[in-house]
Parts: structure tokens; C-alpha cells; sequence
């Protein structure tokens, strides 16, 4: 997965709009084969897999939705 | 953690970034962990190129660890910033896209009422050899108690192989883990 320059410079800066935590959500959901609305229900179903991918899309939900 | 307010709780959350990386950056990664933040919360999550967790190399072969927290950054009394874990998970795993094998969950606050189990645990792909069957860490929730990221360090350099970045990585694991 690579990510675009402009989500990898917000990453190291740690300052991501909501529109840049939905896009890096939608590019690591991709890599597990799912878009964005699915990997939002798994990770509310609590389905979403423990991989490094998958917790990393779970925290980057439940943050939005905090 | 607690800093004076007039730092900010945006200078609150990345004095504790910065910690991390200062204990990962002299035990076992010279990969960053980056915070994230919506509001009041903040994710501070390792990454390595772009991409969840980082590489290490153990005895056992390359795997992925990955450390996630959720801290939420408040104002408190005496005009100071209060920084709370109020989640963490530590995990080891094969690859980005593949199941744990070991996972280390802990959830601060009180326990959500759709889940019995102890809100400290351990969890993963590896198999258990029980009496009367096979069975895998995942179909438990094993307690643990709080798990200090320091200690997930430590059994990736004492138990796992992992070669230390620096020769004083022992005193760097035991004096941030006496600080916290």
C-alpha cells in the first residue's frame, strides 16, 4: 500500500482533517478487500480482523465516531 | 502524564508521542509512532513507511508490531493537562493482513455491558493444547492486568530475540516503565 504524499506528510505532522482519516480508513480497508462502509460495520459489529490493518482501520472509526 | 496548560493539550499528546518514540527509537524500531486527532481524543498508532506497525526481526523469523493507544488530553485542576490511556492494543503478527498471533487488548474506564470478559486481555492465533481439545488464544480472553508497552519491549528483546537498537536498552525499559 502506498499512500498519497499528502496523507503521509498529515500522518508524520499529526494533524488529519476527517476527510483524511476517511481516506487513509478507505486505502487500508482496500488492502483487506473491503470498502469503506464495509470495514465501518465490521468494526461496529466488532467482525473486523486483528490484523495490523484491521486494528489500525477499528481505531481510526472509533475515532471518528468519538 | 501531566503538563502545565498553557503548553496545550496538542503539546500534551505529542510529549507523550515523543516519549514512545524515544523508548521505541533505543529498544527495538527506529520506526514513529504518529498521533491522530478528532477533538478530545487522540490515536497514537506506530507506522513504518505509511503503514500500520513496523517490522521486527526475532529468533523466530520477521514479524509485524503494532502499538495502538487512544489518549484523550483534559483540562484538570490547577491549571494543568491530564493525558488518559483510555485504550491500548500491542500486537504481534506475520504480516499486515493477517490475524495476530499474539494480541494484548486493554479498554480504561468502565466495562461495556455487551461484553462479560476482562477488560485487560490476551488474545491470539496461536494454539493451545487443552485436555479434551485443540483450541486457539482467541477463543479466550486470558487476563493480564494493565500492560505497560514497556513489558511488550522487554519479551520482544528477552523472549523473542529481537536484537537491541542500544546497549543501555534494560535501564531505558526500567526507568520509563518506574514512570509510568
Amino acid at each position: 500500500m502506498t499512500l498519497p504524499e499528502d496523507l503521509r506528510d498529515a500522518l508524520e505532522r499529526g494533524t488529519m482533517t476527517e476527510d483524511q482519516i476517511r481516506q487513509l480508513i478507505e486505502l487500508e480497508a482496500l488492502e483487506l478487500g473491503l470498502d469503506y462502509e464495509q470495514a465501518v460495520s465490521m468494526v461496529k459489529d466488532g467482525t473486523m480482523p486483528a490484523s495490523p490493518l484491521g486494528s489500525s482501520i477499528e481505531f481510526l472509526v472509533e475515532l471518528l465516531a468519538a | 502524564m501531566a503538563v502545565p496548560q498553557g503548553r496545550g493539550r496538542n503539546a500534551a499528546a505529542g510529549g507523550l508521542c515523543d516519549q514512545l518514540n524515544r523508548l521505541l527509537n533505543r529498544t527495538v524500531t527506529r520506526a514513529r509512532v504518529v498521533a491522530t486527532r478528532s477533538g478530545q481524543q487522540v490515536n497514537l498508532e506506530l507506522r513504518e513507511g505509511g503503514q500500520p506497525g513496523a517490522v521486527v526481526r526475532t529468533r523466530h523469523g520477521r514479524l509485524i508490531l503494532c502499538l495502538q493507544q487512544r489518549i484523550t488530553a483534559s483540562d484538570s485542576a490547577r491549571s494543568r493537562v491530564v493525558v488518559d490511556t483510555v485504550r491500548y492494543r500491542y500486537s504481534l503478527a506475520v504480516d499486515r493482513d493477517v490475524d495476530a498471533l499474539l494480541r494484548w487488548d486493554g479498554h480504561h474506564g468502565p466495562r461495556p455491558t455487551e461484553h462479560p470478559y476482562c477488560t485487560h486481555h490476551l488474545q491470539g492465533t496461536l494454539a493451545v493444547e487443552l485436555p479434551r481439545a485443540a483450541a486457539r488464544l482467541n477463543d479466550f480472553h486470558v487476563p493480564t492486568g494493565h500492560v505497560l508497552i514497556q513489558d511488550i519491549l522487554r519479551f520482544l528483546v528477552a523472549d523473542l530475540g529481537v536484537r537491541p537498537l542500544h546497549q543501555d536498552w534494560d535501564r531505558v525499559l526500567n526507568e520509563s516503565a518506574s514512570a509510568s
